[in-house]
C-alpha cells in the first residue's frame, strides 16, 4: 500500500503562516476587492464552506499533494485555505475559484519556504511501495511552475485564467508552461496523453 | 490514457485527510492586525489613508477610461461599405461586422471604436466542407507594412461552442493567408489536410512595405525560408535548415531577414540568398508564445541592432534571457534586470521608433513571511545598455499583464495593465518627464503596438482551450 511518510503526515499546523496574510494578494487577485480590516469579520454561513469542503475538499487536497508530494503541505495548505474562506465570508465571491488558488498559492510558499531554510529537503516526500504511480510520478518530475499548471488545468478543470492567477502569471505565461508541461510528460509517460 | 482518470486511480493509494475539525479550529483564532510594510506598514495609518486616497483617485480615472472603452467597444458604428488601407492606425478585430455570422476581418479606428469591413473571412476558408458546425478560429493577425493587407492565421473548429471542454478542437485547414483591400485571398502557408492534435506553431513576419512576408515552412527534420508577395501570390524560396525555424524578423530596409534555428541565429541575404551563422545561443528563440508578440529576435529600428530573446524551461535555470547584438553577432550587452538574476518571465520587451531605447517589463518578486508574491514594472535602457530606468512600479501583487508600446514619436510609453483576469486598463507615461502614469485607451496602446490582432484563446498545442470566449459574435 502506497503512504506518505509518518513526519509528514504529522505536520498540520506547523507553518509559520500568519492567519489572512498570505492570502491578502490571492484575495485582491480573485477577487479585486479592495483589501479591508474589516473583512477579517466577516462571515460566511459555515454550513455553505462545509458543504464546499465536502463537494471539493477531497480534489482540492488531492492536486495540492500531488503538487507539493508532501502530505504535511496539502493538509496545512488546504485547512488553512478553508479556514481562511471561513473567516472571510461574503467577501469572496467564488468560493471555488477562491478555494484552489489559496490552496495552491499556500502549498507553494510553504516549498519555497523550505527550499529557502533547508537546502536539504528530499527530493520526493512520499515513497511509493509499488510503481503504479507513474503518472503522478511524471508530474512530480516536472519543473513547480509546470506542475501546478498542468494540476489546475487538467486535473481540477480550471480554465486558464484562474491557473495564471493561482500561479501569479499572465495567462499567455500559464498557457506557455501548460504547453512545455504536455510535452514533458508525453516524454516521460512515453506514449499520448488524453487531456481529458 | 486520461490523465485526469489515471491520476484519480492513482491518488486513491493516498486518501485525503479529514480537516474539517482543524478547519473550523484555524477559523475562530484572530486574524492579522497589520499589513505588510509595504502596504502602508505597521502604524502607517496617515499613510495608509493618503494611498488609498491616491489609489481611489487612480481607480476612479482608469474606471472611467475603461467604461470609455467598454461604450466604444459595444457601440461600434456600422460599417463603411467601402474597404480600404489601414488608415488612422486602425486595429484590426475579428467581428461579425457583414452580418453573415462569420468572423469578418474589421479594422477598428482607435479614436472613435467604428468597425469597418476590411475583408470577409468566409470568402477566404470554407469552414462548411467538413459538413459540421464549423467556425473560423482566428490566431494572430498582423498588418502589412503599407496597410493593404492583412496576414492571419485561422482554423475552423468544430465541438460545440465556446468555452473549454466543449470546444476541444477538432482541426481542419489551419494555416496563414493574407486577403488585401480588395478582398484577395491568398493562402500562404498550409493549410494541413491532417491536421495534428497539437497546432503547429507558425512563423511569420511581415517584411517593409513591398516586401511581403516571410515564414518557415517546416518538413520532417528541417525548415524551409519563403517569401511571400501577396500582390501575385508568389513565393520565393531561401534554402532550407536543420530543425525548426523558431522566430524571425526583417531588417528595417528589408535587405536581410534574422531567423533563429538550432540554437544559432542566422542573417539570410535577400539579394544573394547567401545565409551567414552570425551568433549561438542557450535555451529557445521562440515567437509567437508571448503577449508580446512579435518576440524571439526584433531587430532595431535604426538596423544596427539585434534583441534576441531566449529562454529555459529546464529547472532551476527556468528563465528568460534578452541579449542585444550588433548585425555581426557580437553581443554588445545583456538587458539588464535591476538588482540582478535573470528576467523570470518573458521581458516584452520593445525598440522605440528611432531604435536608442528598449523598454521591457520585469517580474519582481515580493517575499513575504512565507510566500513570495510576483509584480512587474515597466523599464527602459538605453540601446548601449546603459541608464536603466524604472518607468512604472506597480507595487505589490496588483499587475499581472504588462506590454509597454511606444508612442509613434517615441515620446510616451503605453501599457496595459490587469488583473486576475479582470479588465485591462491603459496607462501611458511621459517620457520627458516620467511621473505618475495616467489612464489611456486600451485601444490607443494596441494601436501604438502596430493594430495587430493575437486571440487570447489562441495556444500552440490547444486551439481554443481556454476560459476565453471567442471573439464576440
Amino acid at each position: 500500500m502506497i503512504q506518505g511518510r509518518p513526519e509528514a503526515a504529522s505536520a498540520v499546523g506547523r507553518f509559520p503562516i500568519t492567519t489572512g496574510e498570505l492570502l491578502t494578494d490571492v484575495n485582491e487577485s480573485a477577487t479585486f476587492a479592495p483589501i479591508d480590516d474589516d473583512v477579517q469579520h466577516a462571515q460566511v454561513a459555515s454550513e455553505s464552506v462545509e458543504r464546499l469542503y465536502r463537494d471539493q475538499g477531497g480534489r482540492v487536497w488531492s492536486a495540492v499533494f500531488a503538487y507539493a508530494a508532501d502530505r504535511g503541505v496539502a493538509d496545512d495548505a488546504v485547512a488553512e485555505a478553508f479556514a481562511q474562506l471561513l473567516r472571510r465570508g461574503d467577501d469572496v465571491r467564488d468560493a471555488t475559484t477562491w478555494i484552489w488558488t489559496a490552496a495552491f498559492r499556500l502549498a507553494a510558499g510553504e516549498l519555497k519556504r523550505r527550499s529557502t531554510l533547508s537546502p536539504n529537503v528530499p527530493e520526493r516526500a512520499y515513497e511509493p511501495e509499488f510503481a503504479d504511480t507513474r503518472v503522478l510520478d511524471a508530474i512530480r518530475a516536472l519543473p513547480e511552475r509546470q506542475r501546478a499548471a498542468v494540476l489546475l488545468r487538467y486535473y481540477a478543470d480550471r480554465p486558464i485564467t484562474e491557473v495564471a492567477m493561482a500561479l501569479g502569471l499572465r495567462a499567455s505565461t500559464a498557457r506557455v508552461h501548460l504547453h512545455r508541461a504536455r510535452n514533458r510528460l508525453k516524454e516521460l509517460l512515453g506514449e499520448e496523453v488524453s487531456w481529458d | 490514457m486520461g490523465l485526469k482518470q489515471e491520476l484519480d486511480r492513482e491518488l486513491e493509494g493516498f486518501p485525503p485527510s479529514e480537516l474539517w475539525a482543524e478547519i473550523e479550529g484555524r477559523a475562530t483564532r484572530p486574524g492579522p492586525t497589520e499589513f505588510p510594510a509595504h502596504d502602508g506598514g505597521p502604524g502607517g495609518l496617515p499613510r495608509k489613508r493618503l494611498v488609498a486616497a491616491v489609489v481611489a483617485f487612480v481607480v476612479f480615472l482608469g474606471a472611467l477610461a475603461i467604461l470609455w472603452s467598454a461604450f466604444r467597444s459595444a457601440h461600434p458604428r456600422p460599417a463603411e461599405p467601402e474597404p480600404g488601407p489601414r488608415r488612422n492606425g486602425e486595429l484590426i478585430q475579428f467581428e461579425d461586422v457583414a452580418g453573415s455570422s462569420a468572423l469578418d476581418i474589421a479594422a477598428q479606428d482607435p479614436e472613435t471604436g467604428q468597425l469597418r469591413l476590411f475583408a470577409n473571412t468566409s470568402a477566404v476558408i470554407d469552414c462548411t466542407s467538413s459538413g459540421k458546425d464549423c467556425d473560423i478560429w482566428p490566431g494572430r493577425a498582423a498588418w502589412s507594412a503599407d496597410g493593404r493587407w492583412v496576414a492571419f492565421e485561422a482554423a475552423c473548429i468544430y465541438g460545440g461552442g465556446q468555452g473549454d471542454e466543449s470546444c476541444r478542437p477538432s482541426l481542419s485547414k489551419v494555416g496563414l493567408w493574407v486577403v488585401g483591400v480588395r478582398g484577395e485571398p491568398r493562402l500562404v502557408a498550409g493549410p494541413c489536410t491532417s491536421c495534428p492534435q497539437n497546432w503547429p506553431q507558425l512563423v511569420w513576419a511581415w517584411g517593409p512595405a513591398d516586401a511581403g512576408v516571410a515564414y518557415a515552412d517546416d518538413h520532417s527534420s528541417e525548415s524551409e525560408l519563403f517569401v511571400f508577395d501577396p500582390s501575385d501570390g508568389t513565393r520565393r524560396s531561401l534554402g532550407r535548415i536543420d530543425g525548426p525555424i523558431t522566430a524571425l524578423d526583417w531588417s528595417p530596409d528589408g535587405n536581410q531577414i534574422a531567423l533563429a534555428a538550432g540554437s544559432a541565429l542566422y542573417l539570410v541575404d535577400l539579394g544573394s540568398g547567401e545565409r551567414s551563422r552570425i551568433a549561438t545561443y542557450q535555451g529557445i528563440a521562440e515567437a509567437g508564445f508571448s503577449s508580446g508578440w512579435p518576440a524571439g529576435i526584433m531587430w532595431s529600428p535604426d538596423g544596427t541592432k539585434i534583441a534576441l530573446v531566449t529562454h529555459t524551461d529546464r529547472a532551476p535555470t527556468y528563465a528568460w534571457n534578452v541579449q542585444v547584438l550588433d548585425v555581426e553577432g557580437s553581443q554588445l550587452f545583456v538587458l539588464p534586470v535591476p538588482g540582478g538574476g535573470p528576467f523570470l518571465e518573458d521581458p516584452r520587451m520593445r525598440w522605440s521608433p528611432d531604435g536608442t531605447q528598449i523598454a521591457y517589463a520585469i517580474t519582481v518578486p515580493y517575499p513575504k513571511r512565507s510566500w513570495v508574491a510576483y509584480s512587474e514594472q515597466i523599464w527602459t535602457v538605453s540601446s548601449d545598455g546603459s541608464n536603466p530606468t524604472m518607468v512604472f512600479d506597480p507595487g505589490c501583487c496588483r499587475a499581472v499583464s504588462l506590454s509597454p508600446a511606444w508612442s509613434l514619436d517615441g515620446s510616451r510609453l503605453g501599457f496595459t495593465v490587469s488583473r486576475g483576469g479582470g479588465p485591462t486598463q491603459g496607462l501611458v507615461v511621459d517620457m520627458g518627464e516620467i511621473g505618475e502614469p495616467l489612464p489611456i485607451d486600451v485601444l490607443t496602446v494596441k494601436s501604438w503596438r502596430g493594430g495587430s490582432f493575437s486571440s487570447e484563446a489562441w495556444a500552440p498545442g490547444r486551439l481554443g482551450v481556454t476560459s476565453v470566449s471567442a471573439p464576440s459574435r
